[in-house]
Parts: structure tokens; sequence; C-alpha cells
């Protein structure tokens, strides 16, 4: 006689239906019923275990220290990725008031992104890389620009001040 | 915090045993009760109130454990021996005659895998497909798993 396989047996412990053919032979085998009452017991067993355990630990410190650590660390990311945004907005606006449409960044953008993703959370090198972007192109289309106005001192001096606010987003993260 | 370690007060034991058997490791059930109460902290906002908190909280605690085993076994396979990595799918050790073990002891030795499957199963109540699903393998060897794990169980506690 072929007895049920475990994985059989166990169909039956856990009161699921068998094949006719299986259930046939579970009515008929004494071995089999056997087996199946054992697994049955033991699924009894298992699920009465206790729910809870008591420790002699209390291990709330242990979490709310952790908590307070990435409320901090959040709070710095934030309020980085708020400054970049922020940044981003300003040139955006600085942008539009010089000129059509500006070309996407360069190799440069990237090598600096690439160094910032080792650093920085990703929702500050997003923001980080939109206000790159827009930095670059704003920058290349004034240096552009310079280049048929050279005795324009005003533009001159918005290159300067948009590299070096380029620079200070860079720190900023950098150091965050 | 004052609320929110009410919740910790009222919720630990639970989370502490579900990490406690899957782990099968004191120390690491301990990290694992940090690393879900924070992420719970984190992610109360994205309860819905579809299902109870509690449920939901405790589905939290078991992604949570498997992810952390997920995370281990990934970097032991790096330093692993082939003959290591075939630990799992070996026979599991019997025991010597005068090992006398309760259930609880029985299913801290059983394998990671087979242990996850077993607590998920029978005592947690979870289906083999949502078990399947949680550990990303077919239902099929989660049955087969369940199988070896309850055989075992008998072998060790009919002695």
């Amino acid at each position: 006689m072929t007895h049920l396989t475990d994985e059989l047996l166990d169909t039956a412990a856990d009161g699921d239906t068998l094949a006719p053919v299986d259930a046939e032979h579970l009515r008929a085998c004494v071995e089999c019923q056997a087996k199946v009452e054992r697994l049955s017991a033991l699924r009894g067993q298992l699920a009465a275990l206790p729910q809870t355990v008591a420790t002699d630990d209390d291990l709330w410190p242990g979490v709310h220290g952790a908590i307070r650590a990435r409320r901090r660390r959040r709070l710095v990311f934030t309020s980085s990725a708020g400054l970049a945004l922020a940044a981003a907005l300003l040139i955006a606006v600085v942008r539009i008031g010089n000129g059509p449409d500006a070309v996407p960044g360069g190799a440069e953008a990237s090598v600096e992104l690439a160094e910032l993703k080792a650093l920085a959370a990703p929702v500050v090198v997003e923001a980080m890389a939109a206000s790159l972007t827009i930095y670059d192109a704003a920058l290349r289309e004034l240096e552009a620009f310079a280049a048929s106005e050279r005795d324009n001192a005003d533009v001159q001096q918005r290159i300067e001040e948009l590299r070096r606010k380029r620079a200070a987003l860079l720190r900023l993260v950098s150091n965050s | 915090m004052v609320a929110f370690e009410a919740l910790y007060r009222r919720h630990s034991s639970r989370v502490h045993a579900i990490c406690l058997r899957l782990t099968a490791d004191r120390l690491r059930a301990e990290e694992a009760v940090q690393d879900v109460f924070v992420r719970l902290w984190e992610r109360l906002g994205s309860f819905r109130g579809e299902s109870a908190f509690s449920s939901w909280l405790h589905r939290l605690a078991i992604n949570t454990v498997l992810q952390t085993m997920r995370s281990t076994r990934r970097r032991e396979a790096r330093v692993m021996t082939s003959d290591d990595a075939e630990l799992e799918d070996a026979p599991i050790r019997a025991l010597a005659v005068e090992d006398r073990i309760d259930l609880e002891d029985a299913i801290a030795r059983l394998p990671q895998q087979v242990r996850t499957v077993v607590v998920l199963h029978d005592i947690e109540g979870f289906t083999h497909e949502e078990i399947a699903l949680m550990m990303s393998v077919p239902p099929g060897t989660i049955r087969s798993q369940l199988s070896r794990a309850r055989k075992t169980l008998l072998q060790w506690l009919q002695r």
C-alpha cells in the first residue's frame, strides 16, 4: 500500500481538502491517521505558544535614542534640501529674466553630482541636481551673452554672483 | 513622544515574541525590536486603518526581520564557501538521545528558512501563499519546508 506523502499528511492536518483518492486512503489507513493526529497535535501546541515574551531589559531607551538620532538627521537633510530648492527657484527667476531656454547641464555638473550622491541623502541629491542644472544653464547663457557684450559690467557681475551661489550650494550639501 | 512610548509599551512584548522566534537569538531579536519601532515611528502616517493596527504592526515586524535576514545572507554569501551555502538544505542534525528539549528550543534549533516558515504558518497563522510572497519563494517551497519542519519537530519532541 502506498501511504500519503508528508505534504499530503500536512494538508490533512491543516484541515485542507484532499483529492478524493487520498481522502479515501486516509479513511482506510490507520497508520496515516495516526500521523495526521500527531501532526494536528503539534499544530495545536504551536498555536498555543505564548503570543508575548517578558524581557528583563527595557528596550525603550534604545528605541527612543534611535528615533531622536533619525529626527536630527532628517532635520539637517530637510533644511539642506529646502535651501537647495530655494536656491533653485531663485536661479530659475534669474534665468527667466535673462533670456531664452537654456541647454542642459554638462560633464562638470555630472562629476560633482556623482560625488554628492556619495555624501548626501537622495532628497538632497535630487534637489541639488535640479539646482545645478539650472545654475549651469544660466551661467552658459550669461557667458554667451557676455561674449558679445564685453563691456557690460552688469552681466559680468551676475556671472560672478551665480558662480558664488553655485559654489555655496555645493559646500552646503558637502557639509551637511 | 509620550504617546509613542505608550504605543511601544502596549505592543513591544508581542513584537518581541515575533522577533525572538524568527531570529532565535536574543541579541538579534532586541536589535530587530528596535528597528521595528523606529520604522513604525517613520511610517505611522502610512497606516490607513484598512486592517487592525496590531496586524499592521506585526506584518511590519515580520518584514523588518525578513529584510534583515536577507541582507545578512547576502553579506555572508560573499564570504561563504560552497559547503557552507549547502547547509540550509542539508539534512537537519539529529539530536543526541540525552537532548531533551521543549517546543520553543526545538523551533529555535531549526534552520533559519524552515524555522521562519513554521513560525509564520503554525504560530502566526499566515497562509502558504502569504508566506511565499513575504519570502519571495514559490508556495510549493513553503509547503515542503513546512512539512520538513513539522516532521523534524515531531522527531525531536518524541524523544
